[in-house]
């Protein structure tokens, strides 16, 4: 277990390290000369810099070496959490990075949890009578919703409970209540895709055969459903509800930038804009790094929880 | 006791659909208090139906008409509490297919905790322990049920249905997973148990000899079912069908002209993890021999085969395969079809992986089928709309259809009934005196081994204990196991006693 934990983990790394490179390579090679960026952040207006200043601003961030050894700096520095500085402010980019996490993830998190409970609520309605009305509604609004857009959504909830309710305030941050319609619209999509896959999932956990033995030693329908039926369910969804983590991050990217909410979304942007690298490529790392421990996570605890999948190992099966 | 334990009345079941027709009609029986009772009949008379219909469960086919009563009290009346709490003191089923009746992600501790937190009795909670120890589990239940073999969960099943102190038990098909050792162990333990409590059984079977063995009364149900009630119940079915392996075949491995060996393995060990599963198996098998591979469930008969087939790799030792055409025939038909095609397609399909032209592979896909009988109207079927052991025959045509040195068979008939399964053993014999192909069996099941296997092995734990020509071996086997072995087979009418 240890040994293969081991293997996963120096797999981890080493997709990491390729995005990481990739990035590197493709923002080296987008189009601009960085020294001069930097040189007109710092001293502002266009153009105008010195080009005495330029060169020293070329030597004084290593811009003038091979591309290679460029990235083994960054790479070193990178391994002790030291992104470096952000062209265009100067301020640490961990730190810029870090506070836009700070205000993304548990936006993001709120998201999944609101997202996950309704959808597994409305399944489970929809599952308790198949076919019913019910049942194809709860089908019908789920398909509706994962077809709309999120952004499209944002803007329709700031319409409705902003502009001509009052309730909600429309754009920016601080209280509890500018949280609501960004995690409104960021769990829309969860619930609509997650109501179908768990609609399904119970099905196929109702029809085990194994069930029926339960009935017949008299286990009541509370406990089939409590200790086996959603146990089966959230074995089966782990994998995907793992990964929907990390996609909560990057619809969070979205989702801030409709309601103008300080985070990752609006840093990404703001980086992009000023072509602010440093900044991009730590975003970059960070989230191939939650996608690559959200992968990890779904296997170690599909292991963890499903013994069929531990015997598979040494059974050899085909 | 005036009223009957179980009373079935004019009972009748069928799909939703009130035109389609009824899976049986007006069934009527009933089994007293500490009766002993046997279902028969072939599959699709409806007996697991039936079953399911005494136990509440109305699914996949409903009751329509008629009542069942359990100490006098109609269960269809009940209100779903009544109904679980009836279940609860007074009933217990062990079905087929012991892997279904377990969840697979929770231990056999917490679910064999599960099933006592069910027993109202406090006395009886804490004499259960001792069921575990008389069906012969003195393992741990700390593990999960796919660590599990299948014997062995049914065993625990039959252990967890009779500590609850049932007055009916149901058993489908109980020894289906079990060794004719076991087979027959499990029947004396159930036996005592019932006794003492007074336990009625009611026994849904194929098998005719165990019925004997078990129950006092036989009910035969299904259509066709009245005409062979009779030769089921008067002897087992492998009665009357020769010394099974012919002199002439037997004498093949002993000649000095030996034919070329297909396959030999050598000092084969197989472990997984630290335990043994094989250790140190030599043998060989020549062109047209027939080989049975015979021992108890756990014994690592599978694990043999897979590993001749090069689908796992030994641990030590080799396996010398000389000819590298080999087909599988598996336990299940069904699974190891794919549903949605043709009968035809399925059995030409190794022909199309090895770009034979169109006419051949027609000419070649009649003519396996018609080897195994399977009428040509069913080659456009789809393999779902066959029957069980239809399925089976289509399994061995395909296993045929690439002309393979070696075909192996894992426990060809453990999915069927008494009447398909000898449509399968016809084929089988037929398969084996057309082709040259070695054949190789692995099975439990004695009576067919003698009729289809030129040579048996006997595994045990792993070990080779015996080896040597089949109709000596039933005659006289020279091992205790072995002759263990054939005694209890004997004993549950898998085999016509040998004088």
């Amino acid at each position: 277990m240890s040994l293969r934990l081991a293997a996963r983990l120096s797999a981890l790394a080493t997709s990491v390290l390729c995005a990481s490179l990739l990035a590197f390579v493709l923002l080296h090679n987008a189009p601009g000369d960085r020294a001069r960026m930097v040189a007109n952040a710092r001293y502002g207006g266009e153009g105008a810099a010195d080009p005495a200043v330029i060169e020293a601003i070329r030597a004084e961030l290593g811009l003038d070496q091979p591309m290679l050894l460029q990235f083994a700096t960054w790479l070193g520095k990178a391994i002790r959490l030291d992104f470096g500085a952000s062209f265009v402010n100067g301020r640490h980019v961990g730190d810029i990075v870090g506070q836009a996490l700070a205000s993304t993830v548990p936006l993001a998190l709120s998201a999944f949890v609101c997202g996950v409970t309704v959808a597994l609520v409305l399944a489970c309605l929809a599952v308790y009578r198949p076919r019913s009305s019910l049942d194809i509604a709860i089908v019908a609004i789920a398909s509706l919703g994962a077809a709309f857009p999120s952004f499209w959504l944002g803007l329709i909830l700031i319409t409705v409970f902003s502009v001509q309710l009052g309730w909600m305030p429309a754009y920016g941050h601080g209280t509890l209540a500018h949280a609501v319609l960004p995690t409104m619209t960021l769990s829309a999509w969860l619930i609509a895709s997650k109501t179908r896959l768990f609609r399904n999932f119970l099905r196929e956990a109702l029809s085990a055969p194994y069930l029926d033995a339960l009935r017949v030693r008299g286990i009541g329908r509370p406990a089939l459903m409590t200790h086996h039926v959603l146990n089966h369910v959230l074995v089966a969804a782990l994998p995907v509800l793992c990964l929907d983590i990390a996609l909560m991050l990057e619809g969070a990217v979205l989702v801030e930038t409709v309601f103008a909410r300080p985070g990752v979304g609006l840093t990404l942007l703001g980086a992009l804009q000023s072509r602010d690298y440093p900044v991009v490529l730590c975003i970059i790392v960070v989230a191939a790094l939650v996608f690559t421990s959200a992968n990890l996570l779904a296997d170690v605890l599909a292991l963890r929880l499903d013994p069929r999948l531990r015997q598979v190992r040494g059974g050899g099966h085909a | 006791m005036s009223t009957p334990l179980l009373d079935v009345k004019a009972l009748s079941a069928g799909a939703d659909d009130v035109s389609a027709p009824a899976v049986f009609e007006r069934l009527s029986f009933s089994v007293g208090r500490g009766e002993r009772v046997a279902i028969i009949g072939p599959s699709g008379a409806g007996k697991t139906t039936l079953v399911r219909l005494i136990l509440g469960l109305d699914r996949p086919v409903r009751r329509r008409s008629g009542t069942v009563s359990l100490a006098g009290v109609d269960i269809y009346g009940l209100s779903s509490s009544e109904l679980r709490a009836l279940r609860q003191r007074d009933l217990a089923f062990v079905p087929q297919n012991p892997a279904s009746a377990v969840d697979p992600l929770k231990t056999l501790q917490w679910q064999w905790d599960q099933n006592l937190s069910t027993i109202a009795d406090a006395g009886r909670r804490r004499d259960a322990h001792r069921f575990l120890a008389a069906f012969g589990i003195r393992e741990r239940l700390s593990g999960y049920p796919c660590e599990w073999s299948r014997g062995m969960l049914q065993r625990l099943l039959i252990a967890m249905g009779l500590a609850r102190g049932p007055l009916l038990l149901i058993m489908d098909e109980p020894t289906s997973a079990l060794d004719p050792i076991l087979a027959a162990e499990i029947t004396k333990s159930v036996l005592t148990e019932i006794g003492t409590h007074g336990t009625a059984l009611l026994l849904v079977t194929h098998h005719a000899g165990f019925a004997a063995a078990l129950t006092e009364r036989t009910i035969v149900i299904g259509a066709t079912s009245n005409s062979a009630g009779g030769k089921i119940t008067a002897g087992p079915r492998a009665n009357g069908t020769g010394e099974g392996g012919s002199p002439d075949h037997a004498g093949l491995n002993s000649g000095l002209a030996a034919p070329a060996p297909i396959i030999e393995a050598k000092s084969l060990t197989v472990t997984l993890g630290r335990r043994a599963i094989l250790s140190d198996i030599t043998l060989r098998l020549c062109a047209g021999e027939s080989l049975g591979i015979i021992g108890e469930s756990g014994a690592g008969k599978t694990t043999l085969v897979r590993t001749l087939l090069g689908l796992l790799p030994p641990s030590k030792g080799a396996v010398l395969r000389h000819d590298c055409r080999l087909s599988l025939v598996s336990q299940d038909p069904l699974s190891a079809l794919n549903p949605a095609m043709t009968a035809f397609n399925a059995i030409a399909e190794p022909l199309l992986a090895r770009n034979v032209d169109r006419q051949a592979i027609t000419i070649r896909v009649r003519d396996v089928a018609a080897l195994v009988d399977l009428d040509s109207s069913l080659l456009a079927r789809t393999t779902h709309k066959l029957s069980v052991g239809q399925a089976q025959r289509v399994c061995i045509a395909r296993a045929l259809a690439s002309e393979p040195s070696l075909i192996a068979f894992d426990e060809p008939l453990s999915a069927l009934d008494a009447r398909t399964a000898e449509e399968v053993v016809a084929a089988i014999e037929r398969v084996r005196s057309a082709s040259g192909a070695a054949l190789l069996f692995v099975t439990h099941d004695l009576g067919f081994a003698r009729r289809v296997a030129d040579r048996v092995i006997v595994l045990k734990d792993g070990h080779m204990i015996e080896s040597g020509v089949a109709s000596a071996f039933f005659k006289e086997p020279r091992s205790d196991y072995g002759r263990a072995l054939v005694e209890a087979a004997c004993t549950i009418g898998d085999l016509a006693r040998v004088d």
